[in-house]
């Protein structure tokens, strides 16, 4: 682990000269004459949407056929293009759409907004539209695009769609075990993953223990991952950025779809508020499990003498209205809420003629999060559109336990006793943010702005009550640690900068500040993405970045528990940097794929980890039970995705070390990371046979997990005055993460089969998880079997690999209209 | 096409119905181990008998008989400067047990032992340790009433005042134990009960606290810190324990080596981990060379207090 290391000390406490760096090299940017709008040039700006809903196109191409000069539509399908004054022949194009072309005289700036349709001759074939950039064009590396219909399409566990477990099968990114929704990027921790819905971050991304995540796939417009090469908007973690945009509602027609599966049945509503200018989307889903046990359940408590429900349930209800007021102002408020929840309660009753107790307990397990962000888009210029947002944020876990006894004598109450336990802990953010896309000419497009976050931490806090009435007991008690606030800002500014045909590069940087009383940090993080186009459509990239990330999550790694505690920098405990670089090439083969290979070599500092033997449930300070240390992880990753045509899906491959060191684990020698794997290859893919049926598989293979495992066994003796006592036999372990799981595979297959109707269309879906019933391993445990030999019972110790999911097969009903 | 898939799918709804397709546990090997020595030697300044622990190690689904874990006829010899100071022989008590007979003082401050075990069936360990100073120890104090725990109980306390040595890392142990005599009871010759003491013996009281948090509880019931936050200054040690009174306490005032401290707390933490699936794995620390275990040596004084 003592590698050479970037010396970025320098930048961890900047002066108050570096905290101006950003707005001086932003209003250089922005009075550069370069940058101004030259004489005789003109600007057309405006939207690109689709024709039927109004849809914003993220990623179109705008080009101006005569003077080659062109760009691509922003995230809000915005565009600004400046040309010299002449005839102009523009051309509009999104795959998947008709084409559209116009021609004019620019004499002065104009806006133009058009409507894009989806081409009725590609339809028929095309599965998944490629919306985006290709690959080779933009300076960004290590980013990837997945179509949201490509996403639907992977065949899922139980046939809930899910958007982080395909995320999961995407090269440089390890799943942490079965079935959990985790994203363990180049190395990094789960909490090193910065995942934005709508622009607003989502703490705990899981339910079920992680077997599902947190995004309705109904309601979700477009996913993209960054593992490396950030540009200088992004901040606050080291290892990914997921962005998750929420569908913006059919602002011309009413539309619906949903379905109903194994486990859970969703909706989702889109339509116009106001046609042609605002437009709401609403999409639900639940789980309904404790629903259709609950007579089961309720019959068995009935046989053991009692009355009461259990039951676990899940849901999620995504929301968004919009409101166009003019060509340059829209607002859009986009909501988000999820909650998992286990409960039980229970009464007994025992009546002995003239004395009678009752007995109630109510217990409950609860989850979740709230998302909301209020977004303005503005133009203020032909050249420079502004969104300012607005967010709220909350991650919540909320734990009850009360029981209550009273007992009656003759009818009068005697005695009455109650106790209950209260854990909460969690996270709030309240944000704001502005941003500012501007671009002066098509060789650049520059990117500034600057955000606020206030979190209140709550660390985990215990309240207890007990009451007894017969000896006037009354006791209240608060056991855990006070809430804490804190607030993170930044500040950055970004150019994407044409300079030749060939050459092109994303530069920047990132000025991020964390306030927590008499703890001030600040962080200045250069970054830069560069391509260079090699002939034959090659292009050769190039990334470094470096990144800092203010809050920690504990977390225990093997099961996606809800206890998990998000806190923040404080004295003690450092906030984590990282650095990365990467190397790559990228190529679009012929129309339809993309292929990219990519090294990358990162370092983390201040990783943070539980000390050994220190477990999440403990109550003292949680700062004297983490040790931190620093991080390795260096791999290849090589891609090759299919994004349209009747086949479509990706193949990827990934080489890969991941290593851990700290002073006070391992003897402070540096270890494999529990998620360091070889090799992780995946494929998945879909084919359309026809109108009517389609079929996808995915397979995935990987190296096992590292694991931590006693080799063997001694007694450990007890030093004693003048001697040693032998009192407990305990296993010896050589290093962390000495053993190796048995290697991960796995094969889901689905086929769907649809019909249009009249005035809808439904897809019946059939599929199985893990189709082979392979035994992948969760978890491994010493046990003993029993064997009979001559009437003598035997005992064996046996080492077990315990396996989550055999096969799983699902059936789900959907519907359109 | 359709009849075919109804096929695939009662295919797999039968085969995933057999006990073995569906079962989710597998008996898989066991990790491969190397036999070792397993050695656990601690010496103090005031040893008269030097015993070290040495057993082996088995595989960890083995079936071992209390007598297999001793190794027998090994060879178990003690050297300072190069030269061999003692060797160490069976216990006759104990056959996990080596000792050999010493002076008080035969481990002296500043000079370095090495402990070397060998065997034919097993890799020689050997292990180096630098007799520490003694603790230059102001006054040793007993307090009845030293707070509460979380649990509410109340805490008495030992307090050591000591002057920590500036430039060189220091650790520092105290281990308590109630000195109680030891009674005999005789008749005298008109029936009345004499009682006589014949000697004392210490029973060790668990350590709980400390107000220092950067002291640790370790295994044996004792408490450590190092001096890293207090380098050449006046330092108070205090270690608490649960209130009890009208006793003469034993202090082990201790400065032991880091080796020794390392050990401690690391074993410690595995024996609070093991029986906790959601503890974090814990590695236990050992300076042994090929070998589990630790040696480790310690300056102790030893004071009573009421």
């Amino acid at each position: 682990m003592k590698q050479p290391k970037l010396n970025t000390n320098f930048l961890s406490r900047p002066s108050p000269a570096f905290v101006s760096t950003l707005f001086f090299l932003t209003l250089c940017l922005c009075s550069n004459p370069a940058y101004s709008q030259a004489p005789g040039k003109f600007t057309v700006s405006g939207y690109v949407s689709d024709a039927s809903s109004g849809e914003r196109l993220i990623g179109a191409t705008v080009a101006d056929r005569r003077s080659g000069q062109g760009t691509v539509t922003n995230t809000y399908g915005f565009f600004s293009l400046t040309l010299p004054s002449d005839s102009v022949l523009l051309y509009f194009a999104y795959i998947g759409y008709e084409s559209q072309a116009f021609t004019s005289f620019l004499g002065k700036n104009q806006t133009l907004n058009v409507n894009l349709s989806a081409s009725a001759v590609l339809k028929e074939v095309e599965i998944v539209a490629d919306k985006y950039e290709r690959i080779e064009e933009r300076a960004q590396m290590s980013r990837i695009d997945v179509p949201i219909e490509q996403i639907k399409r992977v065949p899922a566990i139980l046939g809930e769609k899910d958007v982080l477990k395909a995320l999961q099968l995407l090269p440089g990114v390890a799943s942490g075990g079965e079935g959990q929704a985790g994203l363990y990027v180049r190395g990094g921790s789960p909490d090193q993953n910065l995942i934005l819905l709508d622009g607003v971050p989502v703490y705990n991304a899981s339910h079920l223990f992680g077997f599902f995540s947190v995004f309705n796939a109904d309601a979700i417009k477009d996913v993209s991952l960054t593992k490396g090469g950030f540009p200088a908007r992004y901040g606050g973690r080291l290892s990914s950025v997921v962005e998750i945009n929420m569908k913006e509602g059919n602002e011309n027609e009413y539309h619906g779809e949903g379905s109903i599966s194994t486990v859970a049945s969703k909706v989702t509503i889109e339509g116009p508020l106001q046609k042609g200018k605002s437009s709401f989307i609403v999409s639900g889903r639940r789980t309904y499990i404790d629903v259709l046990a609950r007579p089961l359940i309720k019959q068995g408590f009935k046989s053991d003498g009692s009355e009461g429900v259990a039951g676990y349930y899940f849901y999620d209800l995504n929301a968004k209205v919009n409101h166009r007021f003019s060509d340059k102002d829209r607002l859009y408020l986009s909501f988000y809420t999820g909650k998992d929840k286990f409960y039980i309660d229970l009464s007994e009753k025992y009546d002995y003629g003239f004395e009678r107790d009752e007995y109630t307990t109510n217990s409950g397990l609860g989850w979740g999060n709230l998302t909301s962000a209020l977004r303005w888009n503005h133009v203020l210029s032909p050249r420079l559109f502004a969104n300012a947002t607005l967010t709220y944020s909350r991650y919540k876990f909320d734990t009850r336990a009360a029981s209550a006894d009273k007992e009656y004598l003759n009818g009068n109450l005697t005695s009455e006793s109650s106790y209950s336990l209260h854990y909460f802990s969690g996270i709030d953010d309240v944000a704001a943010k502005l941003d500012f896309d501007f671009v002066p000419n098509p060789q650049h497009l520059i990117k500034f702005g600057t955000n606020a976050i206030v979190h209140t931490f709550y660390p985990g806090r215990f309240e207890t009550e007990i009451r007894e009435s017969d000896d006037n007991t009354n006791i209240k008690a608060t056991i855990g640690q006070p809430n804490v606030s804190a607030t993170e800002m930044a500040l950055y500014a970004e150019d994407d900068w044409k300079i030749t045909d060939r050459f092109r590069v994303n530069y920047g940087l990132h000025l991020s500040g964390f306030l927590l009383k008499d703890n001030p940090y600040f962080s200045l993080q250069p970054r830069l993405n560069a391509r260079y186009m090699l002939d034959r459509g090659w292009a050769l990239k190039g990334a470094f970045s470096t990144m800092r990330q203010y809050i920690h999550l504990l977390t225990n790694e093997s099961i996606g528990l809800p206890t998990d505690l998000w806190l923040p920098t404080t004295g003690i405990v450092k906030p984590q940097d990282s650095w990365q670089a990467a190397l790559g090439v990228a190529k679009s083969i012929g129309k339809e794929y993309e292929f990219s290979a990519e090294v990358y070599y990162k370092e983390m500092k201040n990783v943070i980890a539980f000390q050994e033997g220190a477990s999440l449930f403990q109550f003292d300070d949680w700062q004297t039970r983490v040790s931190q240390g620093d991080g390795e992880a260096y791999g290849l990753e090589l891609f090759v995705q299919k994004k349209k045509g009747r086949l479509n899906g990706w193949v990827g491959y990934t080489m890969a070390w991941a290593w851990r060191q700290f002073d006070d684990i391992n003897q402070g020698k540096r270890y494999p990371y529990k998620f360091d794997r070889r090799h992780d290859f995946e494929v998945t893919g879909s084919y359309k046979i026809n109108d009517r049926i389609s079929v996808a598989a995915t397979w995935v293979f990987s190296t096992g997990n590292a694991v931590t495992l006693g080799t063997s066994k001694y007694e450990a003796p007890s030093p004693d005055y003048g001697g040693y006592y032998y009192n407990w036999v305990t296993t010896h372990t050589p290093q962390r993460n000495n053993y190796r799981y048995r290697s991960y595979n796995r094969l889901d297959v689905g086929i769907d089969f649809t019909k249009k109707k009249k005035y809808w269309e439904r897809t019946w879906s059939f599929g199985a998880y893990n189709a082979y019933s392979r035994k992948n391993p969760f978890f491994l445990t010493l046990d003993t079997d029993y064997d009979y030999v001559d009437g003598q019972v035997k005992e064996t110790t046996v080492l077990k690999q315990i396996s989550l999911f055999p096969v799983i097969p699902y059936v789900s009903y959907s519907f359109k209209f | 096409m359709r009849h075919f898939i109804l096929l695939l799918l009662v295919s797999a709804g039968f085969s995933s119905c057999s006990e073995d397709f569906l079962s989710q546990t597998l008996t898989i090997d066991p990790p491969e181990y190397e036999k070792q020595f397993v050695l656990h030697g601690f010496g103090s300044n005031l040893d008269t008998t030097f015993k070290i622990s040495l057993t082996q190690n088995f595989g960890i689904l083995e079936t071992v008989a209390d007598s297999a874990w001793a190794v027998k006829n090994a060879t178990v010899e003690i050297f300072e400067g190069g030269q061999k100071l003692a060797m160490l022989n069976v216990a006759p008590d104990n056959p996990k047990s080596y000792q050999a007979q010493v002076m008080p003082g035969f481990f002296e401050p500043g000079k370095t032992y090495e402990l070397r075990a060998s065997h034919p069936d097993f890799p020689t360990v050997t292990s180096r340790q630098t007799m520490p100073d003694p603790v230059d120890v102001d006054s040793v104090r007993f307090r009845q009433k030293a707070g509460i725990d979380p649990d509410g109980s109340n805490l008495s306390a030992i307090d050591v005042f000591l002057n920590d040595k500036a430039g060189v890392e220091n650790f520092y142990e105290i281990r308590l134990a109630i000195l109680t005599p030891n009674l005999e009871f005789n008749y005298d010759s008109l029936g009345n009960v004499i009682v006589d003491t014949i000697g004392y013996s210490y029973f060790s009281i668990s350590v709980t606290d400390s107000d220092d948090p950067n002291a640790q509880i370790t295994y044996g019931d004792g408490i450590v810190v190092n001096d890293r936050f207090f380098d050449g200054q006046s330092y108070k040690f205090v270690a608490k324990f649960y209130e009890s009174y009208g006793y003469t306490y034993q202090v082990f005032m201790r400065a032991v080596t880091e080796e020794y401290y390392l050990w401690s707390l690391s074993a410690q933490r595995k024996y609070n981990a093991d029986d906790n699936p959601l503890a974090e794995p814990v590695t236990t620390y050992t300076n042994l060379d090929k070998g589990i275990g630790a040696f480790g040596l310690a300056h102790e004084q030893r004071f009573e207090v009421k």
